[in-house]
C-alpha cells in the first residue's frame, strides 16, 4: 500500500522522504556529535562559547527543526494508524511537544538571578544572563538597550565595531574588548582646595608572583591608608595630622609614609608593633625591600596638588576583573572623542564637541510585576563541621499594583513561586525562585535563580509522553486480531 | 653479629625480668565507641580506617617492623602521643612531581612528620595554596599547590591526632560540635579524665585486661552523656566494615562465571544450576551490603563514584538474573559476570580514586525522592548497557572464535538494549524535572545532561539502524561496545575528565590511564572481531 500511494502522490513521496529512517539516523548522529563536541568546548573554553557556537546557534536550532519535521513525517508514514502504533506515535509526538515547549520557554520565558540581602531593599528587577549596552541619547535622554556581548567581538583600531546613537548622527566606535578589566589607581592633578600630596606605590613579590598598585593621597576623597591583604597596614600622613601611634598589642607589620617638604620625596618607617625596623627617605623610582616575605616597594609617582582616581584598564592577570570594551564617539565629520574603557557595571560619559552620550554596559535587567525581599536567611550545618546541610531563605513578595503581600520559603530542592498556586505551577506562568548561590563570608546575602517558563506544561506533557511511549512500544503488545 | 646477639639477649632478659612476653594490646574493645567526624557520628573502627587512609592512603601500616591495623595505629596516636610518632613514616605524599619538587626520597610514598615540617619548600607551597584559597574561597587548586595543600591537610590531621582533638566523643551541653576529652573541663568530669588515663596507662603497659575494663567504662560514660545514634546502627556499621560483602560477592560471581564457562555436555545442566546458586548468593550478599549502606546513611546508595560502581555491578547481575529467569539462556549471566567482577574489584582496590567512606551529602542531593527516581534509573540504565556490553562480548568472542552467534543471542542483546534505553530516557527526563526544582531550569546543556543525552542518542541510533536493516546482529553487538564508551563518558568522563558543570559534587581525579586503557582494548577487540568476520564472509 505504501509503495502504491508513493507512486500515485507526490505529497506522499515527500512525506516518506522526510520521515525516512535514513534521515533520522543522520539527525541522531549529527546531533549527538555536535553536543558531545560542545562539552569539550565548554571544558576548554567557556560555557558561553559552547552555547554560542552550538547549543544556541541558529544552525543547531534549525537542525532541531528538521528533527521535528522528521518525527512528524514518520508518524504520517504509518497512516492509517493501528493499535500497535500507539507507543510509537506517543513517543515521537512527545519529543515534538517537548521541543515546542523548549522553544516557547526560550522565546517567551526567561532565566535570571537576583541577589537579596536581609538588610536590603526589595528587588523589582531580575538580572538576566544576557549582556547589553545601554545608550543614553542626547537627543531625547531616553535609554536605549541593545544586546552586546564582548566575548564574541573582535574589534580593533583598524576595524572598529560601530553602534549608532539613536536620534543623532553620532556613532560609538568600539576598538578593543577585554574580559579582565580591573580598576587601577592613577594620580590626577586637582586644583580644588581639598587636594593634597598623592603617591602611587607599586608592590611586587616574585615568590607570590603578584603585583599590586596602591594609590594614597592626603587630600579629601583620596584614601590615606591601605590594608595589605590583611597582613600589614600602610598609611600616609598629611601635613595637618600626624599618624596615630601603633597599638603595641598588634603584631602586624606596618609601613608609615610621610610626604617630604620638598614635594618630591617621601619619608618612610617600617615596623612591627611599636618597634621601628628601618626608616629613611624615598624618591620616585626608588626600590625598597620591605622585609615582608619578598615583597618590594617601588615608588611610582609622587605628586602635589593631586588626588587618587581610578579607571578600568585591562589586566594581564587571568581570571580577575570584569568584561568590558574601549570605545570613543565619532561624528560624520570624522571627529573623535578620546577613547575610554567601559567596564561591566559602569556608566561612562563620552563627550564630543560638548555633546555627551552616556553609555553603560552589563547584564540586562528585567522588571518583574512584584518585588521580592529577603526576610531571613539561614544556613544549617552538618554536625561538627562548617559544611552547609541546607539553605533556608524566607522571602516576602509584594504585588506592585495591589500591594498584596505573600510569604515564601526557599530551600534547596524546594523553590518558592509567585503568584504560585496549582494552575500557575502547572502551566509555568509563574516566577519560580530557587536557591542558587550564597556568600560564606556574608550570611545576610543570598542569590536566587529565577525562572519564568510558559513552556513548562508542554515540556512536562512531552516528557511524560516520551517515557510512557517508549514503555508501551517495548513492553505492551496488542493482541493479534 | 655479636652485637645483634647481645641485644637479643638483653631483650630476652628484660622479658624474663617482667615475667611474660606481652604483645601489643588489642584495641578491639574500642571499635563501637562513637566518634563525630566529617559531619556524622561513626564507630571508632570506621573512624580509624578512614583516618589512617586519609593520613597514609592505607588501612594498615608496618611500623617498627610490625604490621599494625588501623585501630592499633590510631589508638597508639591517641593513647600514647609521644614525640617518637613525629619520626615515623606514616604521612602520604602520593604525587611524584611533588616529591621531586620537594627533594624528598622519590622511592618512598610515606614520610615522617619531622621530614615534612622540616621541608621549607613544602611550607612555601602550602602557604601559597592557602593564600589562593584565602583570596578566593571558591578557587579550585590544581597541580603542585593542590597536592601540597593535601599534604598540609594530612599534617594538620596528624597534629589533631597527637593532640587528641580529633577524637571527639562527647556530646556538648549546647551546640552540635562534639568535644574531645581535652576540651572537657577536668573539674567537671574527673571520672572521664581518669578513665582516659587508665586506658592510656594500660595501653602503654600492655595490660589487656585493664585496657578492656577502662574502655568499657568509657563506653558507659559516653552513653551517660548521651546523644548517641541507636546502637543497632553502630553495630551494623561495624559489621559492614568488617565483612566486606562486596568482596565476597565478586568472588561468588567469579566462581559462577568459571563454572558456567567450564561445564559442558552432560555437566551443562548441573553447571548452570550451580552458577545460578553462586550468582544468586553473591547477589544477596551484595544486596545486603547495599542495604546496610542505605540503613547507615539513610539514603539510596548512589551518591558518589564508589557507590555508583557497586550499584551498576549490582544492576548488571540483577538484569542478568531476571533475563535468565525468563529465557534460561546462560549468556546473560556469562555476559554480566565479567562486568560485575571487574567493577567490584575496581571499587575494592582503588580506595584513593573511589572513596568508600560514607559522607554527608551536598544540600542539593538531600532529597531521597529525586535521588531514588533520577539517579537510580540513570545508573540502572548504565547497568543494562553494561550487561549489553557483556552479552555483545559473548557474541563477538564467538565471532572471533570462528563461530556464528545465533539469532537468539542477538535478540537477547536487543532486549537488553531496550531496557537501557527506556531507563536512560526516563532517568534523563527525571533529571530535567529535578533540575527544574533544584536549579530552577529544566535543561541547560550542563555537561552531565548533555552526555546523558549523547549516550541516549547513540543507543537510539543503534536501535534505529537495526530496525531499518542497515546493520544486523553483528552490527548491534559492535555498536553495543562502542556506544558504551558514551556511557563511560557520561558516567566517569564528565566528573573526572571534563570536570565542568553543575554536577560538581561528583567530581574527582584519577583513574584516567585505567579507563583509557579499557577504551583502547575495547576498540581493539571490536576491530579484531571486524577483521575476523570479514575474513569469514570473504
Amino acid at each position: 500500500m505504501i509503495a502504491e500511494r508513493q507512486r500515485r502522490s507526490l505529497i506522499w513521496r515527500v512525506i516518506h522522504l522526510l520521515g525516512s529512517l535514513k534521515l533520522a539516523l543522520v539527525l541522531l548522529a549529527t546531533i549527538a556529535i555536535a553536543i558531545a563536541t560542545a562539552t569539550f568546548t565548554e571544558a576548554h573554553f567557556d560555557a558561553a562559547v559552547a552555547r554560542a557556537w552550538i547549543y544556541k546557534a541558529p544552525w543547531f536550532i534549525a537542525w532541531l527543526g528538521v528533527l521535528c519535521i522528521n518525527l512528524f513525517a514518520v508518524t504520517l508514514t504509518r497512516w492509517p494508524w493501528q493499535r500497535k502504533h500507539t507507543g510509537f506515535i506517543i513517543t515521537h509526538y512527545g519529543i515534538i511537544i517537548l521541543l515546542i515547549g523548549a522553544v516557547i520557554g526560550s522565546k517567551l520565558g526567561f532565566e535570571g538571578n537576583v541577589t537579596l540581602r536581609t538588610d536590603g531593599q526589595g528587588q523589582r528587577k531580575i538580572v538576566t544572563d544576557r549582556s547589553c549596552i545601554q545608550i543614553e541619547s542626547p537627543a531625547d535622554s531616553y535609554l536605549y538597550l541593545m544586546p552586546l556581548d564582548t566575548r564574541f567581538m573582535h574589534p580593533s583600531v583598524a576595524s572598529p565595531t560601530y553602534l549608532p546613537v539613536p536620534g543623532t548622527s553620532l556613532r560609538i566606535a568600539i576598538i578593543a574588548v577585554s574580559e579582565h578589566l580591573v580598576s587601577r589607581p592613577h594620580l590626577a592633578k586637582a586644583m580644588e582646595k581639598g587636594a593634597g600630596t598623592a603617591v602611587l606605590l607599586d608592590f611586587s613579590s616574585g615568590m607570590m608572583k603578584q603585583t599590586l598598585r596602591v594609590g594614597l593621597g592626603t587630600g579629601e576623597g583620596s584614601p590615606d591608608t591601605h590594608d595589605f591583604f590583611g597582613r600589614a597596614s600602610i598609611a600616609l600622613a598629611s601635613d595637618s595630622h600626624a599618624l596615630p601611634p601603633h597599638d603595641p598589642s598588634d603584631k602586624k607589620p606596618w609601613l608609615d609614609l610621610n610626604p617630604g617638604t620638598d614635594g618630591t620625596s617621601l619619608n618612610y618607617k617600617i615596623g612591627r608593633g611599636t618597634s621601628v625596623t628601618s626608616s629613611g627617605a624615598l624618591r620616585e623610582g626608588d626600590l625598597l625591600p620591605l622585609g615582608w616575605a619578598d615583597w618590594r616597594l617601588h615608588v611610582g609617582q609622587i605628586m602635589t596638588h593631586a588626588t587618587v582616581a581610578s579607571s578600568p584598564e585591562p589586566s594581564d592577570g587571568e581570571g580577575e576583573g570584569v568584561p568590558g570594551f574601549q570605545a570613543f564617539l565619532t561624528n560624520p565629520d570624522g571627529e573623535k572623542s578620546s577613547p575610554l574603557w567601559v567596564a561591566s557595571g559602569d556608566v561612562v560619559p563620552l563627550v564630543l564637541n560638548k555633546e555627551m552620550v552616556r553609555i553603560g554596559y552589563g547584564l540586562e535587567l528585567r522588571p518583574i510585576p512584584f518585588s521580592i525581599s529577603l526576610v531571613d536567611f539561614q544556613v544549617p550545618r552538618d554536625e561538627g563541621t562548617e559544611s552547609p546541610s541546607d539553605f533556608r531563605a524566607s522571602v516576602r513578595f509584594k504585588n506592585n499594583k495591589s500591594g498584596e503581600e505573600k510569604e515564601g520559603v526557599i530551600r534547596m530542592n524546594h523553590p518558592a513561586s509567585y503568584p504560585g498556586g496549582f494552575l500557575a505551577n502547572v502551566t509555568g506562568f509563574n516566577y519560580k525562585f530557587s536557591q542558587a548561590e550564597w556568600n560564606p563570608r556574608d550570611l545576610k546575602e543570598t542569590t536566587l535563580q529565577v525562572l519564568y517558563d510558559p513552556g513548562w506544561l508542554l515540556k512536562w506533557t512531552g516528557s511524560l509522553a516520551i517515557c510512557v511511549g517508549i514503555a508501551t512500544m517495548f513492553y505492551i503488545r496488542p493482541r493479534e486480531s | 653479629m655479636i652485637i645483634r646477639l647481645s641485644t637479643l639477649l638483653i631483650a630476652l632478659a628484660c622479658v624474663i625480668s617482667t615475667g611474660t612476653l606481652r604483645a601489643q594490646v588489642s584495641p578491639k574493645r574500642l571499635e563501637t565507641l562513637v566518634i563525630q567526624e566529617g559531619g556524622r557520628k561513626k564507630p571508632y573502627l570506621v573512624f580509624s580506617e578512614e583516618t589512617l587512609r586519609s593520613l597514609s592512603g592505607k588501612t594498615s601500616l608496618t611500623l617498627d617492623g610490625i604490621k599494625q591495623d588501623a585501630m592499633t595505629v590510631i589508638t597508639g596516636l591517641w593513647m600514647n602521643p609521644n614525640d617518637s610518632w613525629k619520626g615515623k613514616q606514616l604521612i602520604l605524599v602520593s604525587n611524584l612531581p611533588l616529591r621531586q619538587h620537594l627533594g624528598l626520597d622519590p622511592s618512598r610514598k610515606l614520610y615522617s612528620y619531622e621530614e615534612l615540617t622540616g621541608n621549607p619548600e613544602l611550607a612555601r607551597e602550602i602557604a601559597l595554596a592557602a593564600e589562593t584559597k584565602r583570596r578566593d574561597p571558591k578557587a579550585k587548586l590544581s597541580g603542585l599547590p593542590k597536592e601540597a595543600s593535601d599534604v598540609g591537610l594530612r599534617l594538620e590531621l596528624f597534629e589533631g591526632l597527637i593532640e587528641g582533638s580529633e577524637f571527639r566523643i562527647l556530646m556538648p551541653i549546647s551546640g552540635n560540635d562534639w568535644l574531645s576529652i581535652n576540651q572537657v573541663d577536668p573539674s567537671q568530669s574527673a571520672e572521664l579524665v581518669s578513665t582516659k588515663e587508665r586506658i592510656s596507662s594500660s595501653w602503654k603497659q600492655k595490660n589487656q585486661q585493664g585496657f578492656n575494663e577502662a574502655v568499657t567504662q568509657l563506653l558507659q560514660l559516653q552513653e551517660q552523656v548521651g546523644g548517641l545514634p541507636p546502637s543497632w546502627k553502630i553495630s551494623l556499621e561495624v559489621a559492614y566494615q568488617k565483612t566486606h560483602p562486596f568482596r565476597w560477592a565478586w568472588i561468588l560471581y567469579a566462581m559462577a562465571g568459571i563454572i558456567l564457562l567450564l561445564s559442558r555436555n552432560s555437566w551443562e545442566k548441573l553447571g548452570y544450576r550451580l552458577a545460578w546458586v553462586l550468582a544468586g548468593s553473591g547477589f544477596l550478599l551484595q544486596a545486603g551490603g547495599l542495604l546496610s549502606r542505605v540503613l547507615i546513611a539513610g539514603r539510596p546508595p548512589v551518591t558518589n563514584m564508589y557507590e555508583s560502581v557497586i550499584w551498576v555491578a549490582f544492576g548488571t547481575i540483577l538484569f542478568a538474573l531476571i533475563f535468565e529467569a525468563i529465557y534460561k539462556a546462560g549468556s546473560f549471566l556469562l555476559g554480566a559476570v565479567p562486568v560485575a567482577v571487574a567493577s567490584l574489584i575496581l571499587a575494592d582496590s582503588q580506595p584513593v580514586i573511589l572513596d568508600n567512606s560514607i559522607h554527608p551529602l551536598t544540600p542539593v542531593l538531600r532529597d531521597n525522592f529525586w535521588l531514588t527516581t533520577h539517579v537510580l534509573s540513570i545508573t540502572l540504565s548504565y547497568a543494562a548497557f553494561a550487561l549489553a556490553l557483556g552479552v555483545a562480548h559473548v557474541a563477538l568472542i564467538q565471532v572471533i572464535a570462528g563461530r556464528k552467534p545465533t539469532a537468539t543471542l542477538y535478540n537477547y542483546l536487543y532486549k537488553t538494549l531496550q531496557v537501557g534505553v527506556l531507563l536512560l530516557a526516563v532517568g534523563t527526563i527525571l533529571g530535567g524535572v529535578w533540575a527544574n526544582y533544584s536549579w530552577g531550569r529544566f535543561w541547560d546543556w550542563d555537561p552531565k545532561e548533555t552526555w546523558a543525552l549523547t549516550a541516549l542518542l547513540g543507543y537510539l541510533f543503534l536501535l534505529h539502524g537495526r530496525i531499518s536493516g542497515l546493520w544486523g546482529g553483528f552490527g548491534l553487538a559492535v555498536g553495543s561496545v562502542i556506544a558504551f564508551m558514551s556511557v563511560l563518558m557520561a558516567w566517569y568522563g564528565v566528573n573526572f575528565v571534563l570536570g565542568a558543570g553543575l554536577h560538581s559534587y561528583g567530581f574527582g581525579t584519577g583513574g584516567f590511564p585505567l579507563v583509557a586503557t579499557f577504551v583502547a582494548c575495547e576498540l581493539l577487540f571490536v576491530a579484531i572481531a571486524f577483521l575476523r568476520r570479514n575474513s569469514q564472509t570473504a
